[in-house]
């Protein structure tokens, strides 16, 4: 039976093997040449260099396995993605505030757009210069 | 399931541990040569086999057992996609509430 979506046996395409191949591969025989190296010398002056490309050779094995598992992660999720769909979406019942009338509630500092879930409906309207006069600010959730 | 059966289908996890239990034998190995020599010159070669060398073991060791893991998730969703693959033009299912448009005319085609 031939899947519908994605037809692939593994997760991880066969660049991706050998990408996280050579880098792994690289990163070691840059471990054994640094091993090697530093066990003929005597003096640890000659040896320090041969420590960092030891240090570097590891770094570079490990950017090829976090390369592998990233690779195989993300081609999982997208699979996942495709047979049983995304996240839940976030519930868009809340609407943003439009209305152009500005009220603001006695000896508050915010004035809010009348429909705003800050607004109390009681509260006076007035114009923006007005609001303003009184030292008050746009509030920062319906922003007038 | 037999034990051959197991290293069978576990392969990989096998493989993780061995390497792991290396890595740390390795670790081990050169911390008793490190503490045994006084001289740095003698001890450089030790972190640079034993030290670095166990460390890249064991990362490739857990790298193998992620691996596994991320096998396993796919192999599931083989089976739920062939489970779809079967349901689909039965009552049971709804294709258009199922795929977004691309996939399934793709889904469509292939059948």
């Amino acid at each position: 039976m031939s899947r519908s979506l994605d037809t692939a046996r593994s997760p991880w395409a066969t660049q991706d093997g050998l990408r996280a191949g050579v880098l792994v591969g690289s990163g070691a025989a840059a471990c054994l040449v640094a091993w090697a190296a530093a066990s003929g010398r005597a003096a640890v002056a000659d040896q320090t260099g041969f420590v960092s490309l030891g240090v570097a050779g590891f770094l570079v094995a490990f950017a090829g396995e976090v390369s592998w598992v990233l690779r195989g992660r993300r081609a999982v999720g997208r699979r996942a993605v495709l047979l049983l769909g995304g996240p839940p979406q976030a519930r868009s019942g809340w609407a943003a505030p439009r209305a152009d009338e500005l009220v603001a509630g006695a000896g508050l500092r915010l004035y809010h757009r009348a429909d705003c879930r800050l607004a109390g409906s009681a509260w006076a309207a007035d114009g923006r210069a007005g609001h303003e006069a009184a030292g008050r600010r746009p509030c920062g959730v319906c922003r007038p | 399931m037999s034990l051959g059966r197991w290293l069978q289908t576990q392969w990989d996890r096998v493989v993780a541990v061995g390497l792991v239990a290396a890595g740390i034998v390795a670790l081990v190995c050169g911390w008793f040569g490190i503490s045994h020599t006084p001289y740095p010159a003698e001890q450089l070669p030790y972190i640079l086999s034993a030290g670095i060398g166990g460390l890249l073991l064991v990362s490739i060791g857990a790298t193998s057992w992620l691996s596994a893991d991320l096998r396993d998730e796919w192999r599931k969703l083989d089976a739920i996609d062939d489970t779809l693959h079967e349901l689909v033009g039965s009552p049971l299912v709804d294709l258009d509430a199922l795929l977004p448009q691309p996939e399934r005319q793709a889904s469509e085609a292939s059948v």
